[in-house]
């Protein structure tokens, strides 16, 4: 969809995935990197071949490489004939290229149409502006830490960097948002965007309820607390784990009492009236003895089983796949998102998850690899 | 300074969180926004938590505002005939339709993108589903954790060891509706070369996954037992949340190059930072517990907020782990404009997230999420120029309710 546009990406932790979602999109995306290569090239778990860590292959799929020493007068003026031709740049917040006489003002002077797009931890010109942050910080300050994991253990960062993802998503919108506008003015424009306000803006809901109630939410595990109660919403298996809540949904409640019925395990659950009962208002000594009764019996099942009798009778239980087990779904193949991403040099011939959506208008193909280090 | 997608025309069919959340970026950012409504299938968002004084009113919900800012609503009954041709009109007139209906309801309107194609040739459709519009998943229905669960992400959040975790926070409603977003801006830009419009298809376990591309290429190449669950981290030490001085209060500290292991060294100034074990990442690595240990001795007496704000003076990356209200009244969010003060007229004045970007050449404006119904009048009459006495009767026959 974006075939038409030209995409400057300086190397930066944060606008990795950027840069990313665009070349997914089509547009043709140049990764900028010092000599040497991109330090991020050597962060996590590094590929069979002992080269580039795999997180950084994985944000740089479909790019192209460039090496620049812009310690130098003439690689300097590389960057910027390339700056005078591209639609995008996607920088870090410090004033690196301005000190090097690449600023705003002079790249837009020289190409009017250019967006430039800086992704940085904090807001501009703030008392955090130049502050250190990593993934784990960021996740830290947005308040969704303090919600995950256990009430007794210390609070947990969700899996993978997303503090990284959102600032990276956000700025792919950035850039677009203000294509958009150039559409209109025939003008390009610099937006910041703001790592810390898109990992906020993502926990939506705690620091609303402080606003309104005056409550601070607290980590509960895997129960959901509504009212009175907390409810259990992860179970054991024969096999693995599946997902499903004793919550008020009277129909969902009666068909998963039936099943159990019909294999004599209802127990304290088999004579209750649920049309008539408000579960939230139970008390926790009544929903622990009907959880332990739903306990026994998922034990007994797979959870192949019970998701395809959910899908049968409309229970509105998932089952929990493992990464492996969603890498070999057959739901995920069949919509093509898992491409191949075959790379020779490195030795890589693996699924990878490739398209943002599907579309009428983009058609499915492998992808390329992520760019070599040069020099 | 006008808004970046001024003249941008969106007829939003979308409720809760995972479709509203994108219009939400549109309608900031300029975009007229138009959100179809109806009184006997209210949006579950203007029925959730927490409400103006406590009180349950669909015009009332917080978390429907802060969701809703800068659109309007107008409401149909499109179980009348009539109605669904109202909808048709607000078809015909938008650049961009989104949706997140059960499968298979748009089609029993005679809605479907081949329909909506036939209204309006260039219309783009975004759609947005727990598993997408195709595939043999394709009809399940479900909420923000069915997402997490079928994407692996349950299975990977949590600590190690321990069963899936489901937090209380539903993520794959967060990263659905931003690539959706994104699917808009591009289909526009696209429609902008070419003419065409699309039928977008955004499944909310793929986003979950997308996020995840790091981890499940680690996992595709060298298996699961490479996979790390919890705070730490291959490549830095120590990465994790230290305890601070009351209930449930932490630090989070990432010292993430050697340069940062020599300043958290220099900072902390303790005696057994200098042992031997941790001159080197992977002597840190290999005695983890021993260095948290020592850490968490030095910061449990310590307040968060300043312990945090004296590492990042040393050049360490560190945050407090912030409750909500750490975060409603954090000074640097609300100097920074992250937080619009509006005046909405039955929450009163109130703080809503503006999106976490500034332009220097466009206007973000937040303004009040609309009340019910509230613009029909303008959006059929003034806007669409529908007949004003056949809006009238559609309004007595129930038709616009």
């Amino acid at each position: 969809m974006l075939s038409h546009l030209k995409v400057i990406e300086l190397a930066d932790d944060l606008g990795a995935y950027t840069g990313r979602i665009l070349a997914e999109l089509g547009a043709q995306v140049t990764k900028v990197e010092p000599p040497g290569g991109d330090p991020a090239r050597r962060r996590g778990p590094r590929g069979p071949d002992g080269g580039d860590s795999l997180p950084w292959i994985a944000w740089n799929v479909g790019k192209r490489g460039l090496s620049l020493d812009l310690g130098t007068a003439a690689d300097r003026g590389r960057l910027q004939t390339l700056l005078g031709e591209a639609d995008i740049l996607i920088q870090g917040g410090s004033d690196r290229m301005a000190s090097m006489g690449l600023g705003y003002q002079t790249l837009s002077a020289a190409n009017p149409g250019l967006i430039v797009v800086v992704i940085a931890p904090f807001a501009e010109g703030g008392p955090l502006a130049d502050a250190p942050a990593s993934d784990l910080t960021l996740m830290a300050m947005s308040g969704i830490m303090h919600m995950v994991g256990e009430p007794d253990r210390p609070p947990l960062k969700l899996p993978g960097e997303q503090a990284y993802a959102l600032a990276g998503i956000q700025g792919a919108i950035a850039a677009l948002t203000a294509l958009n506008a150039r559409a209109h003015s025939g003008r390009g424009e610099r937006v910041w965007v703001c790592a810390y306000q898109a990992a906020v803006l993502a926990g939506y809901r705690d620091p609303l309820v402080w606003e309104w109630t005056g409550r601070i939410g607290q980590r509960t595990g895997n129960r959901l607390v509504r009212g009175k109660s907390g409810v259990r919403q992860v179970w054991e298996t024969s096999d693995g784990y599946v997902t499903w809540s004793l919550v008020d949904n009277p129909g969902m409640v009666k068909g998963m009492v039936a099943l159990m019925s019909a294999d004599g395990c209802a127990g304290p659950l088999a004579e209750v009236d649920w049309d008539n009962t408000l579960l939230a208002d139970a008390p926790q000594g009544q929903i622990d003895a009907w959880e332990a009764a739903l306990e026994a019996w998922f034990r007994t099942k797979s959870k192949g089983e019970l998701a395809a009798l959910s899908v049968q009778k409309g229970l509105g239980l998932s089952k929990i796949d493992t990464p492996q087990e969603a890498l070999e779904s057959e739901q995920w193949a069949a919509r093509g998102f898992w491409r191949r991403l075959r790379d020779e040099h490195r030795g890589l011939d693996l699924p990878f998850p490739a398209p943002l959506f599907r579309s009428t208008a983009m058609l499915p193909e492998d992808c390329a690899p992520a760019p070599e280090a040069k020099r | 300074m006008a808004g970046a997608l001024d003249g941008v025309r969106v007829a939003d069919f979308s409720w809760v969180g995972a479709g509203p959340r994108a219009t939400k970026d549109l309608a900031d950012n300029g975009a007229l926004v138009i959100k179809i409504e109806s009184r006997k299938r209210l949006d579950l968002g203007r029925l959730s938590p927490p409400f103006k004084d406590g009180k349950r009113d669909p015009d009332g919900s917080a978390f429907f505002a802060q969701t809703n800012t800068s659109k309007r609503s107008v409401t149909i009954n499109l179980g009348e005939p009539r109605g669904v041709e109202v909808a048709k009109a607000l078809i015909a007139w938008a650049d961009v339709v989104v949706e997140n209906f059960g499968k298979g309801f748009l089609e029993r309107l005679a809605l479907s993108y081949a329909e909506m194609k036939a209204l309006n040739p260039d219309v783009i459709l975004v759609s947005v589903s727990v598993a997408g519009r195709t595939g043999p998943l394709s009809g399940i229905r479900g909420y923000g954790n069915s997402a997490a669960a079928l994407s692996g992400q349950a299975a990977l959040c949590g600590w190690e060891g321990h069963p899936p975790h489901m937090p209380p926070f539903a993520y794959g409603d967060v990263v659905a509706p931003m690539f959706a977003t994104v699917g808009v801006l591009a289909a526009l830009e696209h429609r902008r070369r070419t003419g065409e419009g699309q039928h977008i298809d955004v499944s909310q376990v793929e986003p979950l996954m997308h996020v995840l591309a790091d981890i499940f290429l680690t996992q595709a190449a060298l298996g699961p037992e490479q996979v790390v669950r919890g705070n730490r981290a291959v490549s830095a030490a120590p990465h994790g949340a230290y305890p601070c001085r009351g209930h449930d209060q932490w630090c989070a500290i990432a010292c993430e190059t050697e340069s940062q292991w020599r300043a958290f060294q220099a900072t902390a100034a303790l005696p057994g930072l200098s042992d031997g074990r941790f001159a080197t990442l992977e002597g840190r690595k290999a005695n983890e517990a021993a260095l948290d240990a020592i850490i968490a001795a030095w910061t449990e007496g310590q307040d968060k907020h300043e312990l945090a704000k004296r590492l990042r003076a040393a050049g360490i990356a560190a945050g407090a782990v912030q409750d909500g209200r750490d975060v409603f009244t954090d000074p640097e969010l609300m100097r920074s404009g992250h937080y619009v003060r509006i005046r909405h007229p039955v929450m009163g004045a109130s703080d809503m997230p503006a999106p976490p970007m500034r332009f220097s050449g466009s206007r973000i404006e937040v303004r009040p999420a609309p009340l019910l119904g509230a613009d029909n009048r303008a959006v059929f009459v003034d806007l669409l120029g529908m007949d004003a006495a056949y809006i009238a009767q559609l309004e007595a026959d129930g038709v616009l309710s």
